[in-house]
């Protein structure tokens, strides 16, 4: 079956999957682990002068930090590191950190804490009006900066990093919130790192990863709400997929699975569900391991499933799962379709393109070098969504329209001819594990994950900052 | 190596502003200013040399993304 869709009905319907319009379940929380990896890594040249003032005694003034002490601690500190690479990404990272600084060093209820100052500034526990501060306790250290966008907005951007040995875990979090209407909200990403011991003795990494975000209230057109992304097992990967942690803490990657429960404040009109008032929206997503040609192992969701209902939890509801062609059965409610969903969500996500949604066909061309060609209505409002089996069987006053680049959700442009690999990879591996196999979500199911003590524990961890009077607060 | 995360969510608060009148265009600067600033700076090759890099505070080197989260 072809489908036309509305343009602007289909954005509002991406919108909709979590409160991170752009990425949908097991693939958003991959843009969101690695980003919050990735800057714990980036803070140790962007935070380089307060992380070493940590280790400077507590005094009531600010006191004058020196540049080579810090440079001469890391050398003593970094044996095999290139110190000079290690300057030139400060450098690059924030040219500020390479000269001598007046730093505040304060102690408070057994939290270290240390911001840049001014030369004589007496030290308090004010931090949250400096641009750039850190805190210490114990083994977690916690970096902030506040952004002035304005005398009345002003953005939070807070990371944590424990590194605790005595337990064998290091625990990742990121935190960005804001006022929006009077109300904090924002967003809460948490990534534990741990360990397990497999049937042959290896020692694995493990992981554990969740996402809480806070929308508040709709306003307006604006949709509210919250929700949670997390991994119902802690995981490890290895190639094989069958390996298994012997006391059971973990699981491989493919036998997780990662779930997005959204409550999404806002109208919803479906196939069964057509509301004014909240909606649960829930995806589940079954994780594969796939080999590529060149025989390196990928991951992608094998079943990316999506279940909606009122919250009042009765009437009418949906379940489908997103899959390259099926056949109508009135039994499982399946269309026939053949549009080619599963390779241009795999496609899309993995790329932060599901603001354009290339089609199947479009993936198509980009793999094998073809002019990459969408499909429009006369008046460009509406898009045409060929069957994945004859791209060139377009409707009636549809009007091509070549892509040479496409631009992601964070406004960056990328060539369609850097995206070919890729291409090739995803609709190489489509057939390699059967797509909506799995049971789809019913009711229950959504039930016992709302009241599961993992759900409710991982929601109370990552949602405690917005109930706090300071949710940037960083001496906590 | 750049991406953003917090500016996808920042993002959400500009479905449909359109029709709310100068609020909306506030909001979407604010928004694009929080995106530019939460942007990676490093990129692949510095991740690598910062991997092994100690925190002075609590001697940790934490660790690169999960394989199945790299692209």
């Amino acid at each position: 079956m072809k489908k036309i869709l509305i343009v602007a009905g289909s954005l509002f319907i991406v919108s909709q999957v979590s409160a991170a319009p752009n990425l949908q379940g097991y693939y958003q929380a991959k843009e969101l682990v690695s980003y919050t990896v990735n800057k714990i890594q980036q803070n140790k040249a962007e935070y380089f002068m307060l992380d070493y003032a940590l280790k400077k005694p507590a005094q009531p003034q600010a006191q004058l930090v020196a540049y080579n002490d810090a440079l001469g601690y890391f050398q003593v500190e970094n044996n095999g590191v290139n110190e000079e690479q290690f300057e030139r990404i400060v450098q690059k990272v924030n040219p500020e950190g390479l000269r001598d600084q007046y730093v505040c060093r304060t102690d408070t209820s057994g939290v270290k804490l240390a911001y840049i100052a001014e030369r004589d500034e007496s030290c308090s526990t004010n931090y949250d009006q400096k641009p750039m501060a850190i805190s210490q306790k114990g083994t977690k250290v916690t970096f902030f900066r506040r952004l002035d966008f304005g005398p009345t907005q002003s953005h939070f951007d807070i990371q944590s990093y424990d590194n605790n040995v005595a337990e064998n875990t290091e625990t990742l979090t990121l935190n960005y919130v804001l006022k929006f209407e009077g109300r904090w909200i924002g967003d809460s990403v948490r990534v534990i790192k741990g360990q397990a011991v497999l049937g042959d003795t290896s020692t694995q990494p493990t992981y554990d990863v969740a996402n809480y975000q806070y929308s508040g209230p709709r306003s307006g057109s604006i949709v509210g709400g919250e929700s949670l992304l997390y991994n119902d097992v802690p995981y490890f990967i290895t190639d094989n997929t069958e390996d298994i942690a012997v006391d059971n803490s973990a699981n491989h990657v493919v036998k997780t699975v990662f779930i997005t429960f959204n409550e999404m404040d806002t109208d919803y009109h479906g196939r069964n569900v057509n509301t004014d008032d909240a909606v649960y929206y829930v995806n589940r997503d079954y994780v594969n391991q796939y080999t590529l040609e060149n025989s390196t192992k990928a991951y992608f969701v094998s079943d990316p499933q999506t279940f909606v209902i009122d919250t009042a939890m009765a009437g009418p509801f949906e379940s489908w799962v997103s899959v390259d062609e099926s056949v109508w059965d009135p039994e499982k409610g399946t269309d026939q379709v053949s549009s080619g969903e599963w390779v241009s969500r795999a496609f899309n996500n993995t790329h932060n393109i599901t603001g354009e949604s290339p089609t199947f066909c479009m993936i198509e061309d980009i793999a094998k070098g073809r002019p990459v060609t969408g499909y429009f209505s006369e008046d460009g409002k509406s898009g045409w969504w060929p069957s994945m089996n004859d791209c060139k069987d377009v409707g009636v006053g549809v009007v091509p329209r070549i892509y040479t680049h496409f631009t992601n959700s964070n406004g960056e442009k990328i060539a369609v001819n850097s995206l070919r690999q890729s291409a090739q990879d995803i609709i190489y591996v489509r057939l390699q594990h059967p797509q909506g196999e799995k049971d789809l979500l019913t009711l229950d199911d959504v039930k016992a994950i709302k009241s599961s003590l993992r759900y409710l524990q991982i929601k109370t961890d990552l949602s405690q900052r917005f109930g706090w009077a300071k949710p940037y607060d960083i001496l906590k | 190596m750049k991406k953003l995360v917090v500016g996808v969510f920042l993002s959400m608060l500009m479905v449909g502003c359109g029709g709310d009148g100068g609020d909306s265009s506030t909001q979407k600067n604010d928004s694009q200013r929080a995106t530019k600033s939460m942007q990676l700076i490093v990129d692949a090759a510095d991740l690598q040399e910062l991997q092994n890099v100690k925190y002075a505070s609590n001697d940790g080197i934490a660790f690169s993304t999960p394989e199945n989260f790299q692209k």
